[in-house]
């Protein structure tokens, strides 16, 4: 699935910087507009590289760029610079995403992940838990603990230091009525869920920059913004976000609008969570929620969130 | 090309998660050449050394046919010259390699002192500038006679490639270079297991893909569309190239390493270079 996605989207992505695109710039470029895009190239380029993940054309690109600004078209060479500055870009993700390739398990014996004798009874999730089935995008995703005795917290979860506000260390319970929940009770409710219970929905509040690096198979991303500033931003007057946030709530969580407020009867129980105990995201989320008449026993807050998530080394997925 | 993209596109479908367990350098190797002496069930263990035409009926004639009159037979006997001409201060490549030109079953190995994998065109360079001489490009030419002459007197020795479990580093190495062969790169987003893993039997236009098993034992290679020897590296500057990544250098840590797993992957095979490639 991390693999159908990827190869989509950046095959996607790579047709599309392979295409002359149109540039805002192109009509009223000039030197300092270019040297501006050009210097945004070669940085594109060189962070590629850094990372192994440099494409072939995209130096013959900057050259290109460059003689054509020598000849005095700046709209050519803004052009030729934001493309290269593109696959610069590309390049970097693409390098990013693949930096923990290794066999797949088509490669595996039958098709299926061998597991290395004598590991996996080292490290499971609790004594009579080694695995739990759910469902990622229609997928089915196995969620287990890693089986690597060096294995570390991933990069972007080792910061103490991130700020309060607004990153504020959150209370255990988040609001009355809304039960606090842990590792094992999200998993019941991903079961549940891929087996068919279709009244559990499990959200990540966090926005999308944070998803891309990996989620809890099973989740569907609702970026906290979408709500609490849409419906909150709303009231006094951004009828656009007000109408995503509604969207969403109607689409996405069973919620019915009547004349006389919000409907919550047939809405689904959202398992919140965002990146931990420092994340006031799902929080957020919960108190708006809430404001608008959710019932607090159909929502659940995992207070631990990613950070606890990865801390014990289960499964993530990338969308 | 799109019929390929599309190809690869759908068989992601199917291939789902890939797990995050890793596996000891022994068990990769079992998983390795049991996929593809699974898939390819009819072709004998030894014929994997003889890559694309262990699969391609129709090619396998043709090579037949070449290996006739081998084509890098100028360059073996370059080779011997070569490795019978003293350098200017007059020790020779005997004196850097004493059990003579038949080692290249020894490599490529890691060098715990150096913390760093040791390929045969490396020690070759190491010897010349240890006795003054300019190195060779790694490509192509001279380098490739020396290989050629090497590969030929190494002939029937068996590919062994130990990941010593003393070092670490060893095995970051290893975990690099299978890294590299797995990770997709490049504007076409293809891995050097799209192809070889995936898709080995699958027509990309006119040429049929070759299986990785036992794309290590026979380099250097003559190779008709060069119309000239090549380098294992010269090939995977050539295969990067193709999926749009910039090439990384010859010899480079990175190609190196992915030597060092690619050709662990054909423990067990003998060595039958140098070769014969459309």
């Amino acid at each position: 699935m991390r693999i159908r996605h990827l190869s989509a989207g950046i095959l996607a992505a790579a047709l599309a910087a392979g295409l002359p695109t149109t540039t805002w710039a192109g009509d009223k470029a000039d030197k300092a507009t270019f040297e501006k895009s050009l210097t945004a190239a070669e940085e594109a380029r060189k962070k590629a590289a850094s990372a192994g993940g440099e494409w072939r054309d995209t130096g013959k690109i900057i050259k290109k760029a460059k003689a054509a600004a020598k000849e005095g078209d700046y709209a050519k060479a803004v052009k030729l610079a934001d493309k290269a500055k593109r696959q610069g870009e590309l390049g970097y993700e693409q390098a990013m995403d693949q930096k923990d390739a290794g066999m797949p398990a088509y490669m595996m014996a039958g098709g299926e992940p061998k597991k290395v004798a004598g590991t996996s009874a080292e490290n499971k999730i609790t004594a009579e838990l080694e695995s739990v089935e759910v469902m990622h995008n229609g997928e089915k995703v196995v969620v287990m603990r890693g089986h690597d005795k060096a294995a570390t917290l991933p990069e972007e979860f080792l910061k103490t230091d991130r700020g309060c506000p607004p990153f504020c260390v959150q209370p255990l319970t988040v609001a009355e009525g809304v039960e606090t929940v842990g590792e094992l009770e999200v998993l019941d409710y991903l079961q549940r869920s891929a087996k068919g219970d279709s009244s559990i929905l499990v959200v990540d509040s966090r926005t999308p920059d944070w998803v891309m690096r990996g989620t809890i198979p099973g989740s569907v991303n609702i970026p906290w913004d979408k709500i609490s500033q849409g419906q909150m931003g709303g009231m006094f007057g951004d009828a656009g976000e007000a109408s995503t946030a509604d969207g969403i709530l109607i689409d996405k969580i069973g919620a019915k609008k009547t004349d006389n407020g919000w409907d919550f009867s047939d809405a689904k129980t959202l398992v919140m969570f965002c990146n931990g105990i420092w994340c006031p995201q799902s929080s957020s989320n919960i108190g708006t929620l809430i404001k608008l008449g959710y019932p607090a026993d159909k929502l659940k807050w995992y207070r631990g969130g990613m950070q606890d998530w990865v801390s014990v080394g289960l499964t993530t997925v990338k969308p | 090309m799109n019929k390929a993209i599309a190809i690869i596109a759908s068989l992601g479908l199917t291939c789902g998660v890939a797990a995050g367990l890793q596996a000891s350098p022994q068990k990769d190797q079992e998983n390795f050449q049991s996929f593809y002496m699974e898939r390819f069930p009819d072709v004998p263990k030894e014929d994997f050394v003889n890559g694309i035409y262990s699969i391609d009926p129709a090619g396998r004639e043709n090579w037949e046919a070449i290996e006739e009159f081998p084509p890098y037979e100028t360059a073996i006997s370059n080779g011997d010259e070569m490795w019978n001409t003293p350098f200017a201060n007059g020790k020779a490549y005997k004196d850097c390699f004493p059990d003579g030109p038949a080692v290249a079953g020894k490599y490529p190995y890691w060098d715990k002192e150096r913390s760093m994998v040791v390929t045969l065109a490396l020690a070759i360079n190491e010897c010349r500038e240890a006795n003054g001489e300019k190195p060779l490009k790694y490509k192509k030419g001279p380098i490739a006679d020396i290989l050629a002459y090497m590969a030929y007197e190494s002939r029937d020795q068996i590919t062994n490639v130990e990941i010593p479990e003393d070092d670490p580093k060893a095995l970051e190495a290893y975990e690099k270079g299978k890294q590299f062969w797995f990770a997709k790169r490049g504007q076409l987003n293809f891995a050097c297991a799209t192809c070889h893993a995936q898709n080995p039997g699958a027509l990309l236009r006119t040429e049929m893909l070759s299986p990785a098993y036992g794309h290590t034992t026979h380099w250097p290679v003559y190779r008709s569309k060069w119309g000239e020897m090549g380098t294992l590296h010269r090939r995977f500057t050539g295969c990067n190239k193709q999926v749009r990544a910039k090439p990384f250098k010859a010899q480079g840590e990175e190609y190196r390493n992915l030597e060092y797993f690619l050709t662990s992957m054909s423990n067990g095979l003998p060595l039958n270079g140098p070769g014969a490639r459309k």
